[in-house]
């Protein structure tokens, strides 16, 4: 017996806002995705995403002690098929170059409409899928 | 005044050397008269000869050279006449008059038909006697007067180096006598000149800590006293200045650091704070959006929708904002991230920009952040201002010396003050002197406008 095919990401919020984790949570669930872990900073994140293996983590850049990006390298070192959507609220050209180099899939910045998420996310589990199938 | 004393010894030597070059020629003139005697000697004696041998042969010939000589012991005898009034003029005037009479007594004694010579030699002995005595005598007297002149050369003679000596010793002694007085001179007027002089240039040179050595009370000494208090008032001004302008600067750049400060920790709040509040806003306002939808209720649907897109600019607004309070980037990625930052941010009111970076190490935060300010600053002139084709940054350091240039090829502006107040150069030049940079603009009407910023890097933190 085989299990059913996933039809939806497994996700991962990655904020040191509880605010923004909770909300997030809720419209990320009322889309269709699952929640499955979620994380104040990059440190408990590597060791969260290390437990759960999410398919897609939204990983904030700037936290305390280590940062989104540093975090990043480490998580995709561990889950070299994760995705990585980057939130901030930084919008410089340097820190999308950082990290687009440090493996994301995404850079979205915060304020922008909820659909500009969407979109990425549903960008990014669309490409695991194709990933998978090819495989 | 060694000149006039070298003349006169000078003059002094040149009368001797005459006086005693007439001596001279006085004392060539007396041995030509003693020849001239020897010459009447021989004269008279060669008379006496001839006349003997007339007498004796009566001979026609020796006759006529006795009347020969006779004639020439007449001429030597006028030409003495015609010359001596020296000290041979007496026995020259005795032997004459004796010559005169000897020739008168032949005469007499041809006249007398006398030609025995024996009785001849008896009449004239006499006179040969007395004229020889008075010819001895004229030699004597001669030779006495060429003694006499030789005595007195080397008198002179001696005089002359006397007095030469003298001169020297009175050259010498003067000489003396004004190196004395140029000393003193020298100490009285052209020293305290001279340190007057050396003070004046220590003076412009900003050493106001340098005195003038005063000597004795003249007026050369009154002066200095007052240039020396000049010099220290100047020094307590410029010290009190100095004291001034350091607090003016510790001041300016406290409340600069100050400022910065405050700017980061209000980036960070609107970063913390409004953006992340706004943003959760965003999220919930989607929520409900998704509920007014399933609801059917589409005009509140739309409303929501509306509300989303409100709200987004209004995080954009703070999140540029932000950004222009503190860039995250200038802390995290530094001087050259920053300016890139910024570049992409107006891109889109600037012209092509070019940017060269060359630092071998990491600037010090506040180098970098003045820096930065000032790219700021340039970038947003070019992007209002300039109507530029292109822009170019350049960052560099090389031995120390940072330097930031921003060159545009815009519009550029015909005079400085015209436009400084208007386009934050005061601000920024405040704020680049406060941190010990220099900031230099140079602008031409239609030729484009350079920023230049300049500081000498002492310290550098390690990348």
């Amino acid at each position: 017996m085989t299990a059913a095919p996933q039809v939806s990401p497994r996700m991962m919020i990655v904020d040191d806002e509880p605010l923004i984790r909770q909300v997030l949570r809720r419209l990320l669930e009322r889309q269709g995705a699952t929640v499955c872990a979620e994380a104040a900073d990059g440190r408990e994140a590597v060791r969260v995403a290390a437990l759960a293996k999410p398919d897609i983590i939204l990983m904030d850049l700037r936290m305390p002690g280590l940062d989104g990006l540093q975090a990043t390298k480490q998580i995709i070192a561990l889950l070299p098929g994760v995705s990585v959507i980057m939130t901030t609220a930084y919008t410089d050209q340097a820190f999308r170059d950082e990290a687009e180099a440090a493996g994301v899939t995404a850079y979205v910045v915060k304020g922008t409409r909820p659909s500009v998420l969407k979109e990425a996310i549903d960008a990014a589990w669309s490409e695991q899928q194709a990933r998978l199938s090819a495989a | 005044m060694l000149l006039p004393l070298v003349a006169v010894v000078g003059i002094g030597a040149l009368t001797f050397t005459r006086s005693i070059a007439a001596l001279e020629e006085f004392q060539e003139e007396a041995v030509a008269e003693a020849r001239s005697i020897e010459e009447l000697k021989d004269l008279l004696f060669r008379a006496d000869d001839v006349g003997e041998s007339y007498a004796e042969t009566r001979d026609p010939a020796v006759g006529r050279e006795f009347k020969l000589i006779g004639g020439q012991i007449d001429l030597v005898f006028e030409r003495w006449a015609a010359l001596n009034t020296g000290p041979q003029s007496e026995p020259a005037t005795r032997a004459r008059s004796l010559w005169i009479q000897s020739r008168a007594a032949v005469l007499e004694a041809k006249l007398s038909g006398i030609t025995d010579p024996k009785v001849m030699d008896d009449r004239m002995d006499p006179y040969h006697d007395d004229l020889d005595e008075a010819v001895t005598q004229l030699g004597r007297a001669n030779t006495l007067n060429v003694n006499e002149i030789a005595t007195e050369i080397s008198f002179l003679g001696r005089l002359e180096r006397f007095q030469l000596f003298a001169a020297l010793g009175i050259l010498v002694i003067a000489s003396f006598v004004a190196a004395l007085l140029a000393a003193k001179v020298r100490r009285s007027i052209t020293t305290p000149l001279l340190n007057l002089e050396a003070a004046a240039s220590q003076f412009g040179s900003d050493n106001l800590s340098h005195r003038i050595e005063v000597m004795g009370d003249d007026e050369l000494a009154r002066v200095g006293s007052a240039l020396n208090t000049m010099a220290g008032k100047l020094e307590r001004s410029t010290a009190a200045l100095t004291q001034s302008e350091q607090q003016r600067s510790d001041l300016l750049g406290k409340v600069l650091d100050t400022g910065e400060k405050e700017r980061t920790r209000l980036a960070g709040e609107l970063h913390d704070g409004p953006v992340q509040g706004l943003t959760q806003l965003m999220y919930e306002l989607e929520l409900s959006t998704m509920d007014a939808e399933e609801a059917q209720r589409t005009d509140l649907s739309r409303d929501l929708n509306m509300l989303q897109g409100r709200l987004s600019n209004q995080i954009e607004t703070l999140r540029t904002m932000m950004i222009d309070l503190r860039p995250p980037v200038l802390d995290e990625r530094g001087l050259q991230g920053a300016i890139q930052a910024h570049l992409d941010t107006w891109a889109p009111k600037l012209p092509p920009a070019d940017l060269y970076v060359d630092l071998p190490r990491r600037l010090e935060t506040t180098l970098e952040t003045v820096l930065f300010r000032g790219a700021q600053e340039a970038l947003i002139n070019v992007a209002k201002h300039a109507s530029a084709s292109k822009v170019s940054i350049r960052l560099t350091e090389e031995d120390g010396v940072v330097v930031l240039t921003v060159r545009d090829d815009g519009v550029g502006f015909a005079s400085l003050d015209s436009v400084a107040g208007h386009i934050g150069l005061d601000a920024m030049k405040e704020r680049v002197e406060s941190a010990g940079g220099a900031v230099v603009v140079d602008s031409n009407q239609g030729s484009g406008t350079t920023v230049g910023i300049r500081f000498e890097q002492k310290e550098m933190m390690p990348v």
